[in-house]
């Protein structure tokens, strides 16, 4: 899947770089990622991952909740990260192999 | 975000099962007051919003009007009597023979021929009192059963409502019969 359609893989590499609330992590990945979140969809992955202890919410400011990655979290995106940095290194090897 | 955006996705939050919203309401909230996007942030909290309900087990309830079943009977009421009473009132006059009340229904449907927003009003009105008065019986909800999204459909009988939307049937029903004869059965020499 690419990452640009994957929201919770883009929710947790945001939040690698430290607490973030929602209206950060949108301006983040939109940043870094060039992806516009929905807001239906930034707190439906926010909610999956809460669920399955990949991120923990913070105490609230406001209206607003940070949120932070748990050492599973973290783990969790390295092992995707792996994964995807795989798929690259064997896809650009193979496109360099048929040029 | 513009104005129509802000209420769009304000009513799309509501869309939302109510354990979610007490959980990230005033979060998503806050998002929408500080987000500069519009009218699809709206479409993507509704789409979101069905999702929870389907994934999360608790029935999503499309009821728009199941706890004023009063005001919408007195409001189709209120919709359906100028037609009914032309109907009515032309019946008595034409098909029951009363001259008197035919001369006057007669003058009113010629004011009502010149008058084309009127008369369009009067022609719709049955419909719209017959969707105003059944739509409190109407109770929707989407569900998950046996791991599938399924609509199950739930309708209840309130004497008030029904009769209205019967009659409003009726009426509705004349106006076509009155149409058809007066422009295709008669239409010739």
């Amino acid at each position: 899947m690419a990452v640009g359609n994957d929201p919770n893989l883009l929710v947790l590499v945001s939040l690698a770089a430290g607490p973030r609330h929602g209206h950060a992590i949108l301006l983040d990945v939109r940043e870094y990622a060039g992806v516009r979140l929905g807001p239906g969809t930034l707190y439906g992955a926010i909610a999956r991952l809460e669920v399955d202890g990949l991120i923990a919410p913070m105490p609230p400011e406001g209206r607003r909740r940070p949120y932070r990655l748990t050492a599973h979290g973290r783990a969790e995106l390295q092992r995707r990260l792996g994964g995807l940095q795989a798929a690259v290194r064997t896809g650009l090897r193979r496109l360099e192999g048929t040029a | 975000m513009s104005r129509l955006g802000r209420i769009a996705a304000r009513l799309a939050i509501r869309a939302y099962p109510a354990a979610w919203r007490r959980r990230y309401g005033a979060e998503i909230h806050d998002l929408i007051d500080e987000s500069d996007s519009s009218l699809p942030d709206a479409a993507d909290l509704a789409r979101a919003a069905v999702r929870e309900h389907v994934a999360g087990g608790e029935p999503m309830r499309i009821a728009p009007a199941y706890r004023h079943p009063v005001p919408f009977a007195i409001a189709a009421a209120a919709i359906l009597a100028p037609t009914l009473a032309m109907v009515a009132l032309s019946l008595i006059g034409h098909e029951l023979g009363v001259a008197a009340v035919g001369t006057v229904v007669d003058g009113w449907l010629r004011w009502v021929d010149r008058v084309r927003p009127v008369d369009l009003a009067l022609v719709i009105a049955p419909l719209v009192a017959f969707m105003l008065a059944v739509l409190p019986l109407l109770d929707l909800r989407v569900e998950r059963m046996d791991g599938a999204p399924a609509v199950a459909v739930r309708l209840r009988a309130l004497t008030a409502n029904l009769l209205i939307g019967a009659l409003a049937l009726l009426v509705g029903a004349a106006l076509v019969w009155h149409i058809l004869v007066e422009s295709v059965l008669r239409v010739g020499p």
